[in-house]
């Protein structure tokens, strides 16, 4: 399960570029841990990353996600008017062709196209529905609030969505080289795993990664306030950072491939296939936010150490690449 | 009959399933969404793909489920059988889960991993033999919406000699839902 916003951004980066989208946006290995409070993370989060990640994606692969706020700098309308489409942050509330309108607040992005009185929404949430809105009732969607619901949308409220909205723009890719091409790409990617880095904005590499899991852990075992705003965040963390993973993956079997290493191409199928753990960490610990048991706690803890040494495993088979 | 429907009463640990007026109790995923219970026959047979399962007794508020947590759920009598059919589903997408199938002695007659597909199914799903949808999706507030629904689905696993089984242990997933088990006495 991928955030709202890389679904989209693949899709957008695909339809201008058609080669390599994914792997592209998968030219990112870190885990970021923020110095802020975690639920405020909204759907749409991108991973913390040492270079931030709009940046490094666009320098390591060509793919320019730029992030708006408002229509200050550039409107959302002109960017829609010149033909392009948009990802748009929304209030699913506001929008009449969704089940849950007017009845549950939750936050994530849809792709926005089209000009004049009636812009097309697309939303892949499941179940997928697509219609069409006037300005204002778009308006509306994206300067929402967002009305904290933890009964009714245990994760993706209660945060204001402020009109945020991306554009995408995805420059030809070829390879003149692509040996050389993903060798660098790798370099780079053990270095930012391996190497602790904190800034401002948080903690990032395997380091902040073995922190988050202290953290966690202390947390889940602790009042239920705590452990209430721990399992809302953890999960709001855990989300963006797998869905990195996941296109990480698509990178790195692909760097096989050009490498024509048939160890690299084993350690990364199976780097992929345990991402699952992190998977299964992260769904169960979004499940506590309504459930508790301690099983369940077991559960989380037993595979968020299994995701842990997964990510250790994968940068034990990168060495040979380290700068 | 087709089949012989495994008692999971003692082990039942969770609620899949609300009456409609306890919506708010529903606990199918962190949404708060759950089966319509009054379309689930509880205390009763419900045939999917020709295999009768037996869903527990319920009241409101009681759980009717089992989640997998490493439970041994006995079989009396160790009839024999070809193979286990389960009704499942998945929370958050499709589930796994590892099984095995142990005779009187202890031995392992089977084991496998089942794989529950996710519990939503777009409103015009059509299921066929594979599994069971309720007409509408429980949601914790006072509204139902139409575009998802509910289903669960029927995995079997056979082997190649009858076989007496005595215990079905479960591994670990809070993510599986397992509703109901029938064995299977016929190829």
């Amino acid at each position: 399960m991928t955030t709202t916003l890389f679904s989209y951004a693949e899709r957008l980066a695909a339809e201008q570029a058609p080669r390599a989208a994914a792997l592209r946006l998968g030219l990112r290995w870190s885990f970021g841990l923020p110095a802020s409070g975690l639920e405020a993370i909204p759907e749409y989060g991108l991973p913390l990353n040492p270079e931030p990640i709009l940046a490094a994606l666009e320098r390591r692969g060509g793919i320019r996600i730029v992030r708006h706020e408002g229509d200050g700098e550039v409107s959302l309308y002109d960017h829609l008017a010149a033909g392009r489409p948009a990802i748009v942050a929304i209030d699913a509330f506001y929008l009449p062709f969704r089940p849950a309108y007017g009845r549950v607040y939750s936050s994530r992005t849809v792709r926005a196209s089209g000009t004049g009185g009636a812009i097309r929404i697309q939303d892949l949430w499941g179940p997928p529905a697509e219609g069409t809105v006037s300005r204002e009732i778009l308006e509306t969607a994206r300067f929402s609030s967002v009305p904290l619901d933890v009964d009714r949308e245990p994760l993706f409220s209660g945060n204001p969505v402020g009109g945020v909205w991306f554009s995408v723009e995805a420059a030809p890719f070829e390879l003149a080289d692509g040996a050389a091409w993903a060798r660098e790409r790798l370099e780079w990617l053990q270095d930012e795993m391996a190497r602790p880095r904190a800034d401002e904005r948080g903690e990032y590499g395997l380091q902040a990664l073995r922190k988050f899991r202290g953290w966690l852990e202390e947390r889940l075992a602790g009042p239920p306030d705590e452990s209430l705003a721990a399992r809302r965040g953890g999960s709001l963390l855990l989300r963006p950072e797998l869905t990195s993973r996941l296109y990480l993956g698509v990178f790195l079997r692909n760097a096989a491939h050009l490498l024509g290493d048939a160890r690299l191409k084993e350690e990364v199928e199976r780097y992929r296939a345990a991402l699952g753990h992190w998977q299964a960490a992260m769904d169960v610990l979004t499940k506590t936010v309504r459930t508790r048991r301690p099983e369940y706690d077991d559960f989380i803890r037993h595979h968020f150490a299994r995701a842990c040494e997964n990510e250790e495993r994968l940068l034990a088979a990168l060495v040979p690449y380290s700068p | 009959m087709s089949g012989r429907p495994v008692d999971m009463t003692p082990w039942l640990n969770a609620a899949v399933a609300t009456f409609d007026g306890e919506r708010p109790r529903g606990a199918l995923n962190a949404w708060g969404n759950s089966f319509p219970a009054e379309e689930l026959p509880f205390g009763s047979l419900l045939k999917v793909g020709g295999v009768d399962f037996r869903l527990p007794a319920k009241a409101p508020g009681e759980p009717d489920s089992v989640e997998p947590l490493g439970q041994m759920i006995m079989v009396p009598g160790a009839p024999r059988a070809l193979g286990i059919a389960l009704l499942c589903c998945g929370e958050m997408g499709d589930q796994w889960v590892p099984v095995r199938v142990l005779g009187e002695r202890g031995e392992v007659v089977a084991g496998f991993v089942a794989v529950a597909r996710g519990v939503m199914i777009p409103a015009e799903s059509d299921l066929g033999d594979e599994g069971f949808a309720g007409s509408h999706l429980h949601y914790p507030g006072d509204y139902d919406l139409a575009l998802a629904l509910p289903a669960a689905w029927r995995v079997e696993h056979r082997w190649e000699a009858p076989a007496s089984v005595a215990c079905v242990e479960l591994g670990s997933n809070p993510l599986f839902h397992l509703l109901a088990m029938t064995l299977l006495d016929r190829a």
